[in-house]
């Protein structure tokens, strides 16, 4: 079942999830699971544990989580999920199968520093606030930072 | 007093109201702020830490490096940018292998880690200046206003790194509404997040949160909503105009940073301070001040 299981994913579960030992109270304090019945973070960890982690990792599951880490601090057995998800997501990614909602926020980073482009709205208001003009954001060593992390071969292959 | 001014993208370029609200108040108390000339998006705490925690943490140390070289702590307005400045920092601190790493990317553009300094939020800023010195301040201190305070998911969790307040039964945001002669509320899932982590994936289930949140505020019969969040102040003061309800009026709360209060106890008026780029008008709450 772990079969072609990533070695730092297989380390993950035996050292992390393997303690969940299926209470719920990630569930009862979560507000994805309020919004959204289906989301259920104790059943992914049962999941993982029963070895159908290519399922979680290619499921939409994974990408509702706010990442309010209210789970991390009840889990009486510091699984530590919301923490897992982040690494299930990185994982995910990897494998090519990141949500193009969260692709194009990192081009909008790369191409100019910032999640959100300076508008010309914006810098009226600005002024007539008499708020100095927004300093440049180093766009260029951002831009080579990424291309220096996996996130930009992931980039790069999303052009290709 | 003196911060590197941590901006951030979303109180700059969507939200410069709030920017303008937090410089006169932080300066009024005696806080000097340094602007960051070439910083940038903090790391991006949503989609860039689900993607590629490594990324994250590089593009947060590229930010925390242009600290360093100023010699100044950070003080950050966005709780999202505070959870991803704070997680790099303490991570590197901790973590040698982590920080090598990190730094050899950040040797390619000329910049090295070397953990000097300390990452710190707006609440925690104004806990240092003290309730004494910010209370010999007000001009107009804000009696019988009834404040539900919504302090949000990333000033305080994930704890191991944040060490900030309770996570979970916070009470320094409270404490410093109260400092203004307001009164916080208690009202059901105080602690319950906004749900703007979900509006990229599933805008409609965002929003069915925040508009549950809100019902619970508004039956707490509560004069403003207040936060240091510049994303739940999007999911708060923007989503509430955009949500129908059959059976009721719309929504009318009106939803202020806490500088925004401040501001106020401080005697800037409401149109310095830009109140009018409110999305959700915060009038209500004008006409009940003393």
């Amino acid at each position: 079942m772990s079969e072609g299981m990533p070695e730092d994913l297989a380390a993950l579960i035996k050292e992390k999830v393997v303690h969940c030992f299926q209470c719920g109270s990630c569930v009862g304090s979560c507000p994805t699971a309020r919004a959204i019945p289906e989301y259920n973070p104790r059943r992914m960890m049962e999941e993982l544990i029963l070895g159908r982690w290519r399922g979680v990792l290619s499921g939409r599951m994974i990408w509702l989580c706010t990442l309010c880490h209210t789970c991390y601090e009840v889990c009486p057995q510091g699984v530590g999920i919301s923490h897992i998800i982040v690494e299930l997501r990185n994982h995910a990614a990897r494998m090519g199968l990141a949500p193009p909602e969260y692709l194009n926020n990192v081009r909008q980073v790369a191409s100019t520093g910032w999640t959100s482009p300076l508008t010309g709205a914006v810098q009226r208001i600005r002024k007539e606030l008499g708020l100095p003009e927004v300093k440049t954001a180093g766009v260029e060593e951002v831009g080579r930072l990424i291309e220096l992390t996996e996130l930009g071969r992931m980039m790069g292959e999303q052009r290709s | 007093m003196r911060y590197a001014f941590f901006l951030g993208c979303m109180i700059p370029l969507r939200l410069p109201h709030i920017e303008r609200a937090t410089r006169m108040a932080l300066e009024a108390v005696g806080v000097e702020l340094l602007d960051m000339e070439g910083a940038s998006c903090c790391g991006e705490p949503i989609s860039i830490q689900s993607l590629d925690r490594e990324a994250w943490i590089a593009l947060a140390a590229r930010n925390l490096c242009i600290a360093e070289e100023m010699k100044a702590d950070i003080l950050t307005i966005c709780s999202g940018c505070y959870e991803t400045l704070k997680t790099a920092n303490v991570s590197m601190k901790r973590e040698t292998s982590l920080r090598e790493r990190i730094n050899e990317k950040l040797s390619a553009i000329g910049k090295e880690f070397r953990g000097t300094i300390e990452v710190k939020n707006i609440i925690e800023v104004l806990g240092e200046v003290g309730e004494e010195r910010i209370k010999a301040h007000l001009k107009r201190p804000l009696k019988g206003i009834r404040v539900a305070a919504h302090p949000g998911c990333h000033l305080l969790r994930p704890s191991e790194i944040i060490q900030f307040d309770d996570p979970m039964r916070p009470v320094l945001l409270d404490r410093l509404i109260r400092l203004l002669g307001a009164e916080s509320i208690q009202y059901p899932k105080k602690m319950l997040c906004c749900g703007a982590g979900l509006r990229l994936v599933d805008l409609e289930k965002a929003n069915k949160l925040v508009e549950m949140k809100l019902s619970l505020i508004e039956s707490a019969e509560t004069d403003c909503i207040v936060l240091v969040c510049p994303y739940c102040m999007i999911q708060y003061d923007l989503t509430q105009r955009m949500i129908k309800r059959e059976d009721k009026a719309p929504f009318n709360i009106p939803v202020l940073y806490y500088s925004e209060l401040l501001s106020l106890a401080l005697g800037f008026s409401p149109s310095e301070i830009g109140l009018r780029f409110h999305r959700t008008s915060v009038e209500p709450l004008l006409k009940k001040l003393p």
